[in-house]
């Protein structure tokens, strides 16, 4: 039972050492939101995931994509769930490159579900030639990306200010709090109001940044809820079948001593 | 210990093909470490690269040497067994079998007790799959490799982490990667550079605290791989690495011959019957 207490403490100090890496760069703490996925039981709120595509849609995908991302995700279980009808009228929204037909030409189409979400900008050159030279970066896997991203991604998007007196901004820069170096090239890209929710919600920047950070949370783990449940389940049975095993040992083991 | 050696590099053949950034930088950093070596460092990498820089058909070459290597640890593992057989294995008490009576069969008695703690291990393990995947791994390797960017520090993952350290403290390109391969090949060295009579830590007072000196000597290694080389991390890494080797290389030579180790008992089942009546565990 000595090796099962060590790898218990040894357990209990890797579950704890994340705790300390919640900072940003600069070593500034980053704000902290209860998000409805944290946590072994987590889940996503829909309604937060469908209101951060909306704003994902009607705000950031002016220059950032999310490629790894196809439309007919939209409604996947365990992400926003839209009814596939509006998934098509979604994708039906951009056009795609297709082709070639049967002269040879491309054409375009309107977007289908089984498409990725369709950049704005063709490749990396035109998004620097439209954004001062600064590279939007894709957004599928942001919150993994980071260090506590959620939390970050959060934190940037509420952390725009006045420059200090004393902070020398480079052309087109803006200050951002939590940002590494504090100079963020992404004007603030939100403001209160900036978009109206179908469902009634008080649009505020604060709520935006929390809608967009789940709804980018579920594009970098799509399959975050199947994986808290599955893995309440394994639990359970591995502890049941060791608890098992235990008693198996002790038995054979009897007889010997 | 080749096993173990094997098992290092398949898995740093996993993590390049995910092809990150903290792949692809990784890479390019223990490939590099192929360079150090005199006259033939250069083919070798170009070799091992493809090309003259990590690439696709390094990635490429990477694929198949993932897929190749758990075969090579499958057969060096048939050897594992051919040893256990053939000359026999250790046991916690360091002495000879004496008799049938100083051994139980392996069925059912250690498929028993070591199915328990597989099972416990697999608990503790998917704690880390359900729950926290991302807890031990870095954030930039979310990101594309792109060989333009640099991160801003490339580290390995954990368990390469203390030789990574002892790799970063010696400020020569050569002398660190022969003391990083040192490091791990002293490992093979141990049985004679031990000079105690006594096989088990058990009835070795002395050594017994040198080994938990030198557990926790590895784990600051651990730490100090993961922080930036730089300043007070920098030194620590150094007195570090420096009494990595001293382990090895004068406590465990000199600790065998002044050691005045416990009286061992008479055989195996003396000990574990003598154990079972005082009440402690075997």
């Amino acid at each position: 039972m000595q090796i099962t207490l060590y790898s218990a403490l040894l357990a209990a100090g890797l579950v704890l050492l994340p705790a300390g890496a919640s900072r940003a760069a600069e070593g500034v703490d980053l704000k902290h939101v209860d998000w409805s996925f944290d946590g072994p039981f987590g889940k996503f709120d829909r309604a937060q995931l469908k209101r951060g595509f909306q704003v994902y849609r009607e705000v950031c995908a002016a220059c950032h994509s999310i490629k790894f991302v196809s439309y007919r995700n939209l409604s996947d279980a365990g992400g926003p769930e839209f009814t596939e009808a509006a998934v098509k009228t979604i994708a039906a929204e951009s056009n795609v490159t297709d082709g070639p037909d049967a002269d040879g030409e491309m054409f375009e189409r309107p977007a289908e579900p089984k498409d990725r979400v369709v950049k704005p900008f063709p490749n990396d050159n035109a998004a620097r030639a439209a954004n001062n030279g600064a590279m939007p970066p894709d957004l599928s896997l942001m919150t993994k990306a980071r260090k506590d991203g959620p939390n970050y991604l959060y934190s940037v998007l509420t952390g725009y200010d006045e420059a200090p007196a004393d902070v020398v901004m480079a052309d087109g820069m803006s200050f951002n709090h939590y940002f590494p170096g504090q100079q963020i090239a992404m004007p603030q890209p939100m403001s209160d109001e900036q978009v109206t929710y179908e469902d009634g919600t008080p649009a505020t920047l604060d709520q935006m940044a929390r809608d967009v950070t789940a709804f980018l949370t579920w594009t970098a783990e799509p399959k975050l809820e199947d994986r808290h449940r599955l893995g309440f389940k394994v639990m359970i049975f591995l502890t049941i079948f060791a608890g098992l095993l235990y008693a198996t040992y002790k038995r054979v083991w009897r007889d010997q001593h | 210990m080749v096993i173990y050696l094997l098992m290092m590099a398949a898995a740093f053949f996993g993590y390049v093909i995910v092809w990150g950034q903290m792949s692809f930088w990784g890479a390019t950093v223990i490939t590099n470490l192929f360079g150090a070596i005199p006259v033939v460092g250069d083919h070798l990498l170009s070799l091992l690269w493809g090309g003259f820089s990590v690439d696709n058909p390094t990635l490429n070459r990477f694929f198949s040497l993932h897929y190749l290597v758990p075969f090579l640890i499958f057969g060096v593992v048939a050897l594992h067994i051919w040893a256990l057989h053939v000359p026999g294995n250790n046991n916690p008490t360091g002495i000879e079998v004496k008799g049938p009576q100083d051994t139980v069969m392996f069925h059912p008695y250690y498929t028993a007790k070591d199915t328990f703690a597989v099972v416990v291990f697999m608990l503790f393990f998917a704690i880390f799959v359900f729950y926290m995947p991302n807890a031990l791994g870095e954030p930039d390797n979310y990101i594309e490799a792109n060989r333009l960017i640099t991160p801003p520090h490339i580290v390995p993952e954990w368990y390469l982490l203390p030789f990574y350290a002892i790799l970063r403290s010696i400020p020569d390109k050569l002398l660190g990667v022969a003391a990083m391969g040192v490091a791990i090949f002293v490992l093979f060295l141990v049985p004679w550079l031990d000079t105690s009579k006594v096989r088990s830590a058990r009835f070795r007072p002395l050594y017994k605290q040198f080994f938990w000196i030198f557990l926790v000597d590895a784990i600051i290694l651990g730490y100090i791989g993961a922080k930036p080389a730089e300043g007070m991390y920098l030194l620590v890494g150094r007195l570090a690495t420096a009494y990595y080797f001293i382990h090895f290389f004068v406590i465990l030579p000199v600790l065998g011959l002044v050691e005045t180790p416990k009286p061992l008992p008479e055989s195996i089942s003396k000990s574990v019957l003598d154990n079972t009546a005082t009440g402690k565990p075997a």
